[in-house]
């Protein structure tokens, strides 16, 4: 036995070197390099950091089940663009959202962070955004059939968000006029609040529009984004506060949206439109 | 009836009361396939007993009693087998869709993703268990070593088993996983994932271990101290060779009994990033509108758990059957 | 100058003076035997002997050395002096070899093969040769007792002492114990025995201490002490004795 022992722990101890910094990662291959010396802090590489699940961003629906094997999304494409126009391959891996938005993640350690991240004040003074490449407004997803005429339709469901989201934020700290709910349920993550208003635990679930969209879409017609409300929010890029990647790689995703790149993408992965939702007032 | 002519026989002897176990009949006709038998048996009991057929009533005593244990027996495993059916069939099958989804369960890509994270717990607790072994006897011997001038080792020793004790794992995870990242601190500030998931499990499950060891050492009787020290070994040598192999040996179940937490508690590591396998549950879940990857992670824990504790269980079987057996 | 000078020694537990003033000398290849009461300090005079126990006042003397009180080399004293047990304390996760080479190896230095060869000799001496690696749980008491007294022997102490050794053993038993005891007193190791074994105490001692209040209440070669005591207490002592057929 103790032999058995001392083997297994020789054994782990090989693997844990083998491992280390080892991670759940995509890759995309580039063609010609292209001109931007991108300064990553992985050589060859734009390491890019982002909180799964993301469905219709990082991974389209149900065939993909294996984080390993994501090919497409919204910001994986644009990641693997921006990757191209600084001549690099692009890896990504995998972080706790409430650790990228409270800007713990090791600046030294990834060069962009794509995370449907929503700009906020607040996360502005932890981290440097980029510009924003997304409008988001709040989206109202609901079982199909179900009737929002007006914000105290809303008032009248229990309403699950995701923890240390925007839309959190809005419906329960009371800080934003007119939004505070006081049937609201929180989740530690995204998968549960879908899962609870599959079970009818909530009636609605709220966060951005394109998120909720993206569900819909893979419920086959059986949820609905019935309403969204104006927030003015849009996503954008995460770099390391101050350490100058903004500056570098900033042109290059307003490059992709000058060029209608980044529109292309939403038209392609949503397979919705945000602009056909019902936008409601909330009345302050 | 009796004969006073006949040869004296000796009466039957009665020893207490015919024993008909109403009582227990009646209840056990919550389950009435047993229930109903067992009542029958008791009513033949009550009767015979009353004709004076002691020895026959007895037996039917006896049987009611064994019908009202069959009924607790077999009726509480039916009750428990048909609330789970209930449970996964109720409401158009809410439960069975959400946690147990067939589509999900039965995909190999699912599980193959599973199996990939699984293995990052697998190593991380592996890999803790060996730290744990060998940090908490430390800890446990800084608490224990004697004298003034070792008081404040030993209140360090015990702070740190209070803290660690104290503070729940998946806080201790973000405070090391985190915080020493963010911290700059050198060597310490730029490790894997992983490394800070093994520091963290092994500083909170050394704390629990060490409190084990202590106990094992502090069960090891006096005598054997004294006998140890009196051939002249050294308070070190006498802990090394004498007290230490035999407390180890009493500490291998519980011991092994915290390890079992600590191999559950590897599903809290996934805060810090890595696709492990209750992240890629998570991934799973989300893109299948399902809860039923969770019920396919609780399968792997349990498929590593169970013959640990199996294993446990054997183990302390042949502890007892050493130290009660003997000559 | 005795070899062992045990100089008004007290020591307390709680409120009562188990020991209260005891006085004894041995000299060098004496048999000193104590006899008294349960709880009259035969076992704690013993173990403050070797150091298990500490006294509260008075010196112990071994060879002219302050063997009491603060500063003392307690391990450099025990490789000296050797304890039998009552309960003979052997090692249960260790074989009879093992338990016996552990001190001279770790203690002394001795190579494994010189301690070993040191064992075997000594347990062939006691005739247990032949379960040199069993574990202790599978031998009898009165084996257990004599790899205990081999265990202290393979030391080689100058003194040794004997804490009731044959007490926790079924009478059948006892023999073979004192058989050792007997042919150690002949080759003239100094001992200091307690003990209930009066006729065998009376056989083999050069010296019988009768322990009473904590002191020596009488002492003298075993025939004074058995046949003619000076003092009433030792007397009665004596006589219970005596009259539960135990001598």
């Amino acid at each position: 036995m103790r032999t058995n022992r001392i083997a297994a722990a020789v054994a782990a101890l090989a693997l844990l070197f083998s491992a280390c910094g080892d991670d759940g990662k995509g890759a995309a291959t580039t063609a010609a390099p292209a001109g931007t010396d991108c300064k990553p802090v992985k050589p060859g590489v734009l390491t890019v950091v982002t909180s799964l699940p993301g469905p219709n961003f990082w991974g389209t629906t149900a065939a993909e089940v294996d984080p390993d094997g994501i090919k497409s999304g919204i910001e994986f494409d644009l990641a693997t663009d921006i990757a191209e126009a600084c001549g690099l391959k692009m890896e990504f891996r995998n972080e706790g959202f409430d650790a990228i938005v409270a800007g713990q993640i090791d600046p030294t350690s990834y060069d962009i962070i794509l995370s449907q991240v929503t700009i906020t004040e607040d996360r502005a003074k932890v981290v440097d955004f980029s510009v924003g490449y997304f409008k988001s407004d709040q989206g109202l997803l609901v079982p199909a059939g179900t009737k929002i005429s007006s914000w105290d339709d809303v008032k009248a469901l229990t309403v699950g968000v995701q923890a240390s989201t925007t839309a959190e934020y809005y419906v329960t700290s009371g800080e934003v006029p007119g939004w505070k709910l006081e049937k609201v349920k929180s989740f530690p993550d995204l998968a549960s609040a879908y899962a609870s208003l599959n079970a009818g635990q909530v009636d609605a679930v709220l966060i951005d529009t394109p998120i909720n969209l993206g569900q819909a879409t893979q419920s086959a017609g059986k949820l609905t984004v019935a309403a969204q409300f104006s927030t003015g929010e849009e996503y954008g890029a995460i770099y390391g506060k101050g350490n100058g990647k903004k500056q570098i790689l900033d042109p290059i995703i307003q490059a992709l949206i000058n060029d209608g790149t980044v529109n292309e993408l939403i038209a392609k992965y949503l397979g919705g439109d945000p602009s056909s939702v019902p936008v409601i007032a909330i009345p302050a | 009836m009796n004969d006073r002519t006949a040869p004296a026989r000796p009466a039957p002897k009665r020893v207490g009361r015919v024993l008909t176990y109403r009582k227990a009949s009646i209840v056990a006709l919550a389950f009435p396939p047993a229930g109903v038998p067992a009542l029958v048996h008791s009513v033949r009991a009550a009767r015979l007993a009353r004709t004076g057929d002691v020895e026959i009533a007895r037996m039917e005593g006896e049987k009611a009693r064994d019908w009202s244990w069959y009924a607790v027996g077999v009726g509480a495993a039916v009750y428990v087998v048909a609330f789970l059916i209930w449970l996964l069939t109720t409401n158009d099958g809410a439960v069975r869709k959400v946690f147990f989804n067939p589509d999900v369960l039965t995909s190999g890509s699912a599980w193959h993703s599973l199996l990939k994270g699984f293995w990052i717990n697998v190593k991380v607790f592996l890999i803790a268990e060996c730290v744990v072994l060998v940090w908490a006897l430390v800890i446990a011997i800084m608490r224990l070593l004697p004298g003034d001038a070792c008081r404040p080792v030993r209140f360090l020793a015990t702070v740190y088993v209070d803290v660690f004790r104290g503070v729940p794992s998946i806080l201790v995870i973000y405070i090391v996983g985190l915080g020493f990242a963010q911290a700059d601190v050198p060597v310490v500030g730029n490790l894997a994932d992983e490394s800070y998931a093994i520091i963290a499990l092994s500083l909170t499950y050394g704390a629990y271990v060490s409190e084990v060891y202590r106990a094992g050492i502090e069960s090891v009787h006096w005598s054997q101290t004294a006998a140890a020290r009196s051939l002249g070994l050294s308070y070190t040598q006498t802990l090394r060779h004498v007290v230490v192999p035999q407390a180890i040996r009493r500490s291998i179940p519980p011991l092994l009994n915290d390890f079992i937490g600590l191999q559950k508690d590897t599903a809290l590591i996934g805060v810090l990033g890595m696709l492990e396998v209750l992240n890629r549950s998570r991934f799973i879940n989300n893109s299948q509108g399902t809860l039923a990857a969770y019920s396919m992670a609780a399968l792997l824990f349990l498929a590593v758990t169970i013959p640990f504790t199996r294993l446990l269980d054997h183990l302390v079987r042949r502890q007892q059957a050493k130290t009660q057996g003997g000559r | 100058m005795a070899f062992l000078e045990i100089d008004y020694v007290y020591k307390r537990f709680g409120h009562t003076d188990v020991l209260a003033g005891l006085k004894l000398n041995v000299e060098l290849h004496q048999v000193v035997s104590l006899i008294g009461a349960s709880g009259s300090g035969k076992s704690t005079l013993l173990r403050c002997i070797n150091g298990l126990e500490t006294i509260d006042d008075g010196v112990i003397r071994l060879d002219g050395d302050r063997v009491s009180g603060r500063g003392v080399d307690l391990d450099a004293l025990r490789r000296e002096v050797g304890i039998v047990f009552q309960s003979f304390n052997l090692f249960p996760h260790m074989s009879v070899l093992a338990n016996i080479t552990l001190a001279p190896r770790k203690v002394l230095g001795l190579s494994r093969g010189e301690a070993e060869e040191r064992a075997v000799t000594l347990l062939t001496r006691v005739g247990l040769a032949d379960k040199a690696t069993e574990y202790p749980d599978r031998l009898s008491g009165g084996q257990q007792q004599r790899v205990a007294i081999v265990r202290a022997l393979a030391m080689e102490p100058r003194l040794l002492l004997l804490d009731e050794i044959t007490s926790a053993l079924d009478p059948e038993l006892v023999a073979e114990v004192l058989n050792i005891v007997r042919d150690l007193a002949a080759e003239g190791m100094t001992m200091v025995l307690a003990t209930h074994e009066m006729g065998f105490a009376k056989e083999v001692s050069s010296k019988v201490c009768f322990l009473h209040d904590g002191v020596i209440h009488e002492e003298g070669p075993p025939s004074q002490i058995f046949d003619r005591p000076r003092e009433d207490r030792t007397r009665a002592f004596v006589q219970r004795i005596i009259d539960a057929g135990r001598l």
